[in-house]
């Protein structure tokens, strides 16, 4: 009975660090240099765990990619079809984080290859 | 029988016969679903067991009593979606049915007899926890958010489910801490405020409380919500047996 305990607890114990190993991949990842490009916002949704979502579409050097983020405190601005700036940590396509509080205007396009710093649109427009 | 018929003589009609056809539920013996892997289908046979019929008949009868033209009964929405989940995998109804039968379907599919839906802490009862949790929260994330949606794991409440620690302070943990460490953003930690509306938490804490988190699940889903009580008190049963559940949750006794 002991020993059922004590592999069950190792059983949880085992579910949690393969959270801890992701989440430390995951850190390093966003510790790399970023290049930054424009996302869409193209669908609103909640997850299971009832999270509330945006998901939003980019492109970077041809290549389009799609990723989720939670929206919490920008529901007035997280809407479809809005542009924001997606800062991607360099080898990491995948990993492009939206920056709600960096919004584009329609008439900004972004180069194919990204900016390497954070772009000012005042100096763009 | 009232109506008009012109070309009828006056005066009573005698009609010879009249035959009203019905369809009828094939003869099942229930008893052998008590032990049945799937949760439904084995609370179902416990019910039959314990002679609780009236459980039965109200899981099985139509609610809806008028015969029809065609001659069959009009079944009640409540007993096709019983029928359908009691039928093994419950497929084409959209995301939302699927999710809510994932548990059993899940745990059929894998066709196995390591598991256990009982509340303790072997190995067999947590990883049928897990594989519940995890299970159904990926398959809602999928539907929802397509092939990627399995990164959205909440491993806070993976691990929580796991543990089958149903009581309030792992309600309040679970509702009120979101953990999604495959996710590709940089915020995977949510907490109370900080990505978690009061009100998402008062809901999950409600619910949670008495189904371990699945609840949420389901209330997204357009199940009716009497199903969604069975199937609640159903999760409910992996910690707490099956009984009083039943009756509270589903029959309001």
């Amino acid at each position: 009975m002991q020993k059922e305990k004590i592999k069950g607890i190792a059983l949880i114990a085992s579910i949690i660090l393969i959270g801890l190993i992701a989440q430390l991949y995951k850190n390093s990842v966003y510790e790399n240099p970023k290049v930054y490009t424009i996302g869409t916002i193209i669908k609103l949704s909640s997850t299971a765990s009832m999270e509330m979502q945006a998901i939003y579409s980019y492109s970077l050097d041809g290549k389009k990619y799609e990723n989720s983020q939670n929206n919490f405190g920008n529901q007035s601005v997280a809407k479809i079809g809005r542009r924001f700036v997606v800062s991607i940590p360099i080898g990491h396509n995948n990993y492009g984080v939206i920056m709600f509080d960096q919004p584009v205007s329609n008439g900004v396009k972004a180069p194919p290859e990204g900016w390497s710093e954070l772009p000012n649109f005042d100096n763009l427009k | 029988m009232t109506g008009e018929c012109p070309e009828c003589p006056a005066g009573t009609i005698v009609l010879e016969g009249v035959t009203v056809t019905a369809s009828r539920l094939p003869q099942i013996d229930y008893s052998n679903w008590a032990s049945s892997f799937n949760p439904i289908m084995r609370n179902a046979g416990l019910k039959y067991k314990r002679g609780d019929k009236k459980w039965l008949q109200r899981a099985f009868k139509p609610s809806n009593k008028t015969i029809s033209w065609t001659g069959k009964v009009e079944e009640s929405q409540w007993s096709k979606d019983f029928r359908g989940a009691v039928g093994g995998i419950y497929v084409g109804v959209g995301g939302a049915m699927l999710a809510a039968f994932a548990s059993p379907v899940l745990l059929e599919a894998l066709g196995s007899s390591s598991f256990s839906f009982s509340g303790s802490f072997s190995v067999k009862a947590i990883v049928t926890r897990t594989v519940i949790e995890a299970g159904s929260q990926t398959l809602v994330n999928v539907v929802s958010n397509g092939a990627s949606g399995w990164r959205d794991l909440d491993v806070t409440n993976v691990a929580l489910s796991a543990s089958g620690l149903n009581f309030v302070g792992s309600s309040i943990i679970g509702s009120t801490t979101r953990w999604t460490p495959f996710s590709q953003n940089s915020n995977s930690v949510s907490y109370l405020g900080n990505g978690i509306t009061g009100g998402q938490a008062i809901t999950g804490i409600g619910t949670s409380l008495f189904s371990g988190g699945q609840r949420s699940l389901m209330d997204k889903s357009s199940l009716n919500k009497g199903l969604v009580n069975m199937f609640d008190a159903f999760n409910h049963t992996k910690a707490k047996g099956v009984g009083e559940t039943i009756n509270k949750k589903v029959l309001n006794k």
